[in-house]
């Protein structure tokens, strides 16, 4: 018996030391890579893009390692599913990494102290090839809180050009307004299978909330609160319409009722399950990577507006940049590598946006410049619509919490279904927001905003 | 460590009264230590931090600010807080009765067939069981999809159009509740099972000589011996239903217009989304002190019934 | 990985070949509509309760875009096997099953040693203290692991337990509720027992360890199975502690993997059965353990 005891002891003792001897301390950090020793350490989070921008990451990372001698970069990919909790919890627990990735506005993290301003660590002159739509979203209070690197329509239409032939309408026409969405639906749904739709858009009142932001402007002039954040304003019978369109595509079955497939993917259209999309423009690069003999049979437009003005906020602008954690303990180090990847040689960026199909906008004219040169442009039809029929209509992302925008796509997701009409819907939502106004003083967050 | 081997090889002495009560303590203690030490540090401590954390404004970079109760009567007066307490409940009466009805039948048959069947029922009854909530999640996912799931193609077949079972917001909190009762059934069968043979057979041979139903044995034997296990596998079940938050954290998001938003995926949906950290953990704190009460009061009504026994 | 492979054929073959087991009785007409009415039952009971594995089975055998595929079809065109032998000779895969296994191994261990060391201590033994500390342990058993979610994270990163197997292992080990079952065993053990193996000289420790152990067999099952379990299967936790892929574990895995490659459903669905696998062997050996104990979980 006492030896067994003395074997439990033992084993137990081991089992405490082999568990201590798998701490290496540093969140993600692996400890083969040889070139980590002797040179500074930077933390570097990324997210799951498409499958091309996945492959540069890495590439760009590993580039940096080989290229110089007193920086290693450890590139971890946290899953975009787990993104936000992990990145709370780690803020929380002061040891989030030293950069990441972040889409979106930041002026509530920038706001709240996250980030580190890059002014002081990165040299003037790199900062002013960037374009002004990129300055936009990558500056608080006048200062650099993010290196910007791409710019990209979050929402366009994508449509199945074999489809439209086979209704009978001009393949190469797709709708502008509403009006022609539906029309063209008439005709397309007599040709569908049962769980084929006419349209996929966004399903479920996340998306919808971020991507009818320029639809929201479009069509009422202003966003669901008012300039100074103080008071909600989602009542204006315009978004009622907005409601109703979607409510249109619903009741004639033209959209399936449940999304077929991830908020942001073209998986519904490489499928042949719809006929047309709505989408970013990194759908083109999805479909051009996952399913490829469709490109050559779908089209891309800028997204339908109530009105057929197409040149005026036609879609939100969706962005991509980097970012400084401000409890980074290597800040400069850091910076060292923005300034290679992001803000150096523009040979180091063109395979992103070469291999993403010419999907995205660059940030800086001259990486514009030398990506257009590629060869590989002819054979992308569709970088032409993103660059001059797109991007130089979208307006920038909305500001204000997340919160806001998921109020008012419950109130599309709830108005469409028939849940609520349209006018209760919206009511719901403007209580929602200002619930959201108060609890987090927003009115005194947008003055401290503006102030410079 | 070394305490522990050296308590072991001490000789054993006779009793003697208050040495032996010493040394009582002394073997207690070191066997509680590991336990002890780990439910200290792993939950009696973030607890204290979490009851602390709840009376601030917190965005982790900026000083943390006191707000008194603030937290706490934000989340008292939003009604999505008790929309999703309302929604837990009414989760829990789509799980629990099915679940317990369910077992009962399936216990009742697995006693009354061949052991060979009733082994191959009960494993299989169990075999759900052991699947994570993950897993559960990806394939009922793929069961419920809107244009090529299997339940939909099942449906056309009788005639009926394809439904959204996770997209429409009233079939979305059915279609979480049925894979939570697929992997709950097996321990409540198992468990039931045991208490069906626990029941004395002279009872049910009595009342069939008298020739009672099998309704009327059910009714006047089977659930007043099985009371206490009823009960036990209700509380369980209340207990696990209302805190479930994994098979729609995957399968849904919370979604269709929070149709599938437990309490607990509220929570940790704020939590994951808010700017400041005090509102998810004064939910949290709350939602605690709501379960805390609607268990002790159920344990109340259990403990008072088995007195009546 | 042999025994990876296997699970997915052995719910199907098991079905078919237990069921006409039971025909030997005389029969009158009536006994035999009763028993036809039983095996029916019986039948839809076993079919319903596998059908979403055996789906997730068959599922995985298709190609990606035969999974969701409009019209819809029940069998894949051409059996694929190559799913499940790519996902399988992904060596981060592998790793993943075969660490969480690790893992799972050691925590199921640990859970059973420390919480009924505990659970004697709190049956058996006098000591000071004991009123307090026991409803204190208790409590524990209530406080909702969201409520302590953030708080304990942030604990684990103050012991630099990120990213490593510590930090799966240890925070869930000690159980109030596994203390609690098990203390409900131990009390019913009769005291004749224990005061039998005193006059034979033995101590507190030898009481322990000669009676108490050996006769702990079926809690052990339970709380072994409930431990394992609880390993396997946890999904947020280590989705917040572990960023290091090299020890990612498979719910985890299982969750990426979804995320990142959403279009590679039967890909996902072998993945998801083959990560299934490990732990449906494992009850299928001790089942017979588990089945005869489990009602204790229940009862007292």
């Amino acid at each position: 018996m006492r030896r067994r005891t003395l074997l439990t002891t033992a084993a137990a003792g081991l089992t405490a030391a082999s568990l201590a001897a798998c701490g290496s301390g540093t969140p993600g950090q692996k400890a083969e890579d040889s070139r980590a020793k002797s040179r500074t350490n930077v933390e570097f989070w990324g997210s799951v893009f498409t499958t091309p921008e996945n492959a540069w990451y890495k590439k760009v990372v590993e580039d940096f390692n080989d290229a110089q001698e007193d920086v290693f970069v450890n590139y971890t990919v946290v899953p975009a599913d787990a993104w936000d909790q992990k990145l709370k919890a780690a803020q929380a627990a002061g040891n989030a990494p030293d950069m990441y990735i972040k889409s979106g506005r930041l002026d509530t993290d920038a706001r709240t102290g996250l980030l580190k301003p890059l002014d002081d660590l990165i040299e003037a002159k790199v900062f002013d090839e960037i374009t002004d739509q990129a300055k936009e979203v990558s500056q608080y209070q006048g200062k650099w809180f993010g290196f910007p690197l791409l710019l990209e329509p979050q929402v366009t239409l994508l449509w199945d050009k074999d489809l439209f032939e086979k209704a009978g309408l001009d393949p190469e026409k797709p709708p502008t307004t509403w009006h022609e969405m539906f029309q063209a639906c008439e005709k397309i749904a007599p040709l569908l299978k049962n769980g084929q739709f006419c349209v996929g858009t966004a399903g479920d009142p996340d998306t919808f909330g971020w991507t009818t932001v320029a639809a929201q402007q479009h069509v009422a002039g202003h966003l669901p609160v008012s300039d100074d954040w103080s008071k909600a304003d989602a009542m204006d019978p315009k978004y009622e319409d907005l409601i109703g369109f979607y409510k249109t595509l619903q009741e004639n079955k033209w959209m399936p009722r449940q999304p077929l497939g991830a908020g942001n993917s073209a998986q519904p259209l490489g499928e042949g399950k719809v006929a047309m999309l709505s989408q970013g423009s990194w759908a083109m690069s999805e479909i051009a990577a996952d399913y490829p003999d469709k490109v050559k049979t779908t089209g891309m437009a800028p997204w339908v507006q109530n009105d057929g003005d197409l040149e005026t906020s036609i879609s939100t602008i969706g962005n991509m940049k980097w970012l400084i954690d401000a409890k980074s303990k290597e800040p400069e180090a850091t910076a060292t590598f923005f300034t290679w990847a992001l803000g150096g040689d523009p040979e180091v960026l063109k395979p992103f946006f070469v291999d993403t199909q010419f999907t995205k906008a660059p940030a800086r004219q001259k990486v514009t410049d030398v990506v257009n040169k590629d060869p590989k442009s002819k054979d992308a039809p569709w970088s032409s619509v993103v660059f001059e029929d797109i991007v130089p209509f979208c307006v920038p992302e909305s500001q204000y919490p997340f919160d806001i925008n998921a109020a008012l796509g419950d109130a599309i997701q709830s108005g469409m279904t028939g849940e609520a009409s349209p006018k209760d819907a919206l009511k719901k939502a403007n209580t929602e927001i200002q619930k959201v106004i108060d609890r987090e003083d927003l009115a005194k967050a947008h003055k401290e905003m503006e102030s410079k | 460590m070394s305490a522990l081997r050296e308590a072991a090889a001490a000789p054993d002495a006779r009793p003697v009264r208050s040495s032996a009560r010493r040394r009582d303590s002394l073997m207690a203690y070191i066997m509680l230590a590991p336990v002890l030490v780990l439910l200290g540090t792993f939950v009696v401590w973030p607890a204290i931090q979490a009851i602390y954390l709840s009376f601030f404004d917190w965005s982790f970079y900026t000083p943390s600010q006191f707000v008194g109760v603030k937290n706490y009567a934000d989340v008292l007066g939003d009604d999505r807080f008790w929309q999703a307490i309302g929604r837990g409940l009414v989760f829990v009466v789509m799980t629990v009765p099915v679940s317990l009805v369910l077992s009962f039948l399936i216990a009742s048959l697995a006693v009354s067939v061949s052991r060979r069947v009733s082994t191959l029922l009960k494993i299989s009854i169990y075999i759900p069981s052991v699947i994570s909530g993950v897993i559960a999640s990806i394939t009922f996912v793929m069961i419920y999809d809107y244009s090529g799931g299997i339940l939909n193609a099942l449906i056309n077949v009788v005639g009926l159009p394809n439904q959204a079972w996770l997209g429409d917001p009233r079939w979305a909190l059915g279609a979480i509740a049925l894979p939570a009762v697929w992997l709950g059934l097996g321990i409540s069968t198992l468990i039931m099972i045991a208490a069906l043979l626990d029941v004395p057979q002279s009872f049910y041979e009595a009342a069939e000589l008298e020739g009672a139903s099998w309704w009327q044995r059910t009714r006047y034997i089977t659930v007043p011996q099985i009371k206490n296990v009823l009960l036990f596998l209700l509380v369980t079940g209340f207990v696990a239903s209302i805190q479930q938050y994994e098979l729609p954290l995957v399968m849904t998001a919370g979604g269709p217009q929070h149709a599938t938003e437990l309490p607990n995926l509220f929570i940790f949906n704020h939590f994951r989304k808010d700017t400041y950290v005090g509102y998810s953990i004064a939910a949290a704190m709350l939602l605690f002190a709501v379960l805390g009460s609607i268990s002790s009061v159920i344990f109340r009504i259990v403990n008072s019934e088995k007195l009546v026994d | 990985m042999a025994i990876t492979q296997a699970a997915p054929v052995l719910a199907p073959t098991t079905t078919e070949t237990a069921l006409p087991a039971r025909r030997r009785k005389k029969l009158t007409p009536s006994r035999l509509a009763l028993l036809a009415l039983k095996t029916l039952a019986g039948a839809v009971i076993v079919l319903l309760a596998l059908f979403p594995l055996a789906w997730m089975v068959i599922s995985g055998f298709k190609l990606r875009t035969e999974v969701i595929r409009t019209p819809f079809q029940f069998f894949p065109d051409v059996w694929e096997v190559q799913n499940y032998v790519q996902i399988l000779s992904d060596p981060s895969f592998v790793r993943t099953l075969a660490l969480t296994g690790f893992g799972a191994v050691i925590f199921t261990t640990g859970s059973i040693v420390i919480n009924s060391m505990a659970a004697y201590a709190f049956a058996r033994l006098e000591f000071v203290g004991k009123r307090i500390v026991w409803p204190l342990v208790l409590m524990t058993m209530f406080i909702p692991g969201m409520t302590i979610l953030l708080t304990s994270f942030i604990v684990v990163t103050k012991l630099y337990m990120l990213d490593t197997l510590a930090v799966l292992i240890l925070p869930g080990m000690a159980t109030a509720a596994h203390v609690f079952f098990v203390r409900q065993f131990y009390l019913n053990i009769p005291s004749s027992l224990e005061e039998a193996a005193r006059v034979d000289g033995c101590g507190r420790w030898g009481v322990y360890f000669r009676i108490f152990i050996p006769l702990s067999k079926a809690p052990f099952v339970v709380v072994g199975i409930g431990s394992f379990m609880a390993y396997w299967n946890s999904f947020v936790w280590p989705v917040l502690t572990i960023t290091n892929p090299d020890l990612f574990q498979v719910q985890q895995y299982l969750a990426n993997f979804r995320g990142e490659r959403s279009s590679e459903l039967g890909l996902l669905m072998a993945g998801s059965a083959l990560a299934a696998a490990p732990i449906i062997v494992l009850f299928l050996i001790f089942q017979r353990q588990i089945i005869a104990n489990i009602k204790m979980a229940g009862l007292k």
